[in-house]
């Protein structure tokens, strides 16, 4: 039987000029390094003194290996002995939270309650406030502005506790305002800027606006073991960092890097995806593999080809050098294909298929992403490649930027760009940032940014955030874009 | 004669150095609490390791002996001893524990592991239930329930790791 140690009953008192020592030793280090939020450190500290012969605290004798069901708990009889609890009576409502919670922990199928499955609903939204700094130009915002940006609301479900699902759905005003037709490359000169007002029934025929919703994920996932979970749905694209983090709330900055919103690799994809992790020694190391539809015009729900789409993500992470240190690398092969027919035409009086592409391009996007958090500090940095290689029988053409001559076909593509991103958690949830970034288009234009900002988390809920951006462009020939800075608000929260 | 800057130091450490070797004698020192790891009685686990703890409260799965995940079961967030287990095996405050739990489930990950606020109710599920785990002070242990080995000592070791000023 192992007994615990109690030779030490009464607490003594430190000795008072080596905790003073201490106490200067504190004040004279950033919080962060002296342990005061740190408990383990500070004990390490204390016990790192010559230890007073009553070192051990007032123990109470403990059962640390299992005993006889109706023995009472083990006792040391040579030391003083500390009265052990004797657990009180429930009370009827605590008997019905017991048997709740025994219901919802218990493992295994019998405790599936098939009507009334949980759902853990909750969210995250955000609202911004952006506008130019410094001399204004044309091809950005030109007016400041209030954004209400994300609303997302996610429905989870834990079925069984291997089986768990989870919905994501962005609640928009768009399509109110949106420029039917525009792509990222291309404006649709003259067309108009739709809108959803309608007339209200409900409401004595008072206009109203009606908004959209974007499905951001929904997936099922059934976890094996910590070295596999396969889900399948629509995710989350597993490569990086930013995509992976997701929500406003979460990130720290206000703005996405290009290398991110411009899809270097698939936000989401529809398809397959398997994932896991196991510790070698104090790393941990971990894989996502995923299969499907790829990049398309409908990929959610159809596939224009049948060439699926492959991708993989290994990572390790590691919380014993010093803080934690996480890398990992990313990979996506896919095709892009468009078709803009019904798929079928008759010939010699047979109904056959006919569906040429109008546009197909194969890609291939690798990433690597690093993420470093230690005490307060935090950097995070990721890179990207992306290249596009089009069919040239189905190679769409895209708007330049004037004054080249338009319209023209695009480009086969090889597309670049780097972020790093670094700041420091201050005792009162304030977090400085500095962001650099360079971006390489050839379908537009080169840029530089430099950015310095605030997060500032007064609950774990709520991020407050500023961020000032100074973009250098690199004008295309004959045409002066100029640089732009501009700066953003944020308030975004969870609910 | 003392040089400004000499002046200016001392003027930033004197205060320090009132508080630290002044005469007055500093209040004794609070009591430490011993936090314990339980669980069922008769189950197979007599040990852990402090990771396998921060792995288990970070969402992280982690098996018993028998091959079944482990069910760590929590205290209400900024429960006192919450607060310290949190800061002892996790590293992290209260707000930054919220942050890493709202932050995970934003990701689509899951969430932290269930909190009873009831510390009888805590006993008797872990009592109750096969696989699952909390924490406790040390007072507050119960017969129906034992308390395991964390990085091979027991409560009483001086080298026992889960003790807070």
């Amino acid at each position: 039987m192992l007994m615990p140690q109690r030779s030490a009953l009464v607490n003594t008192p430190r000795r008072s000029r080596l905790g003073g020592l201490a106490l200067v030793c504190c004040l004279a280090l950033p919080r962060a390094a002296r342990g005061e939020v740190d408990g383990a450190l500070a004990l390490q500290t204390t016990d790192a003194l010559p230890a007073p012969a009553s070192a051990p605290p007032p123990t109470p004798a403990l059962p640390t290996e299992p005993v006889p069901e109706a023995a009472p708990p083990a006792v040391d009889a040579g030391a003083p002995k500390t009265p052990t609890p004797e657990s009180a009576p429930l009370t009827a409502e605590e008997s019905a939270a017991l048997a709740a919670l025994s219901s919802e922990l218990s493992p295994g199928p019998e405790t599936l309650d098939l009507d009334e499955p949980q759902i853990d609903l909750y969210g995250f939204a955000d609202l911004t406030y952006v506008t130019q700094v410094g001399k204004k130009v044309a091809f950005a915002q030109h007016h400041a502005s209030f954004m209400v940006g994300g609303f997302n609301v996610y429905f989870s479900t834990e079925f069984e506790r291997r089986w768990r699902s989870l919905a994501e759905v962005r609640f928009m005003y768009l399509p109110n305002g949106g420029y039917a037709g525009e792509t990222q490359y291309a404006a649709v000169q003259g067309s108009a800027r739709a809108d959803t007002s309608v007339l209200d029934p409900a409401d004595l025929n008072k206009p109203v606006r009606w908004g959209g919703v974007a499905i951001q994920r929904v997936w099922l996932e059934y976890r094996l073991s910590n070295y596999l979970t396969l889900r399948a749905g629509q995710w989350l694209t597993p490569y990086g960092i930013w995509n992976v983090d997701h929500g406003t709330p979460t990130i720290i900055n206000v703005y996405r890097p290009y290398i991110l919103n411009e899809n270097l690799f698939p936000e989401r994809q529809t398809g397959l995806e398997a994932y896991g992790s196991f510790f070698a020694g104090d790393t941990k190391l971990g894989y996502h593999l995923t299969l499907s539809n790829g990049r398309g015009p409908i990929d959610t729900y159809l596939d224009l080809d049948d060439n699926k789409a492959v991708g993989a993500r290994l990572f390790a992470q590691n919380d014993a050098l010093l803080g934690t240190l996480t890398f990992g690398v990313s990979a996506y092969r896919g095709n892009y294909t468009e078709r803009s027919g019904n798929g079928t035409t008759i010939e010699d009086g047979e109904l056959v298929i006919f569906d040429p592409p109008t546009e197909k391009y194969s890609e291939l996007a690798l990433a690597a992403d690093l993420k470093w958090e230690w005490e307060g500090f935090y950097l995070q940095s990721e890179a990207i490649l992306s290249e596009l290689r089009y069919s040239d029988a189905a190679r769409p053409s895209y708007s330049p930027l004037p004054p080249a001559p338009v319209p023209t076909q695009i480009a086969d593509s090889r597309r670049y760009g780097a972020y790093a991103l670094l700041g420091y958690r201050t005792r009162w949830n304030i977090m400085p940032f500095v962001l650099g970034q360079l971006y390489h288009n050839p379908l537009i234009s080169d840029s530089r940014e430099l950015a310095v900002g605030v997060n500032f988390r007064p609950s774990p809920r709520v991020a407050l955030k500023a961020e000032y951006k100074y973009v250098f462009i690199e004008d295309p020939p004959g045409l002066i874009l100029g640089d732009i800075d501009f700066l953003g608000l944020q308030v975004a929260w969870s609910f | 004669m003392p040089s400004r800057r000499s002046i200016a130091l001392a003027g930033l450490v004197l205060p320090f150095a009132g508080l630290s070797l002044g005469a007055a004698p500093l209040a004794a020192a609070p009591p430490r609490q011993t936090l314990v790891i339980v669980t069922q009685r008769n189950a197979g686990l007599s040990e852990i390791s402090l990771r396998q703890l921060k792995h288990l409260y970070t969402g992280e799965q982690v098996e018993g002996p028998a091959g079944s995940a482990l069910i760590p079961l929590n205290h209400a967030p900024r429960a006192p001893l919450r607060v310290a287990f949190d800061r002892l095996v996790l590293n992290m405050n209260a707000d930054e524990v919220g942050r890493f739990w709202i932050d995970r489930k934003i990701r689509g990950q899951t969430g932290a592991p269930r909190a009873v606020p009831n510390i009888e109710l805590l006993r008797r599920v872990v009592a109750t239930l096969p696989g699952t785990l909390t924490y406790l002070d040390v007072n507050d242990v119960t017969p129906e329930l034992k308390v395991l080995r964390v990085d091979g000592s027991a409560p009483g070791d001086p080298d026992y790791p889960l003790r807070v000023e």
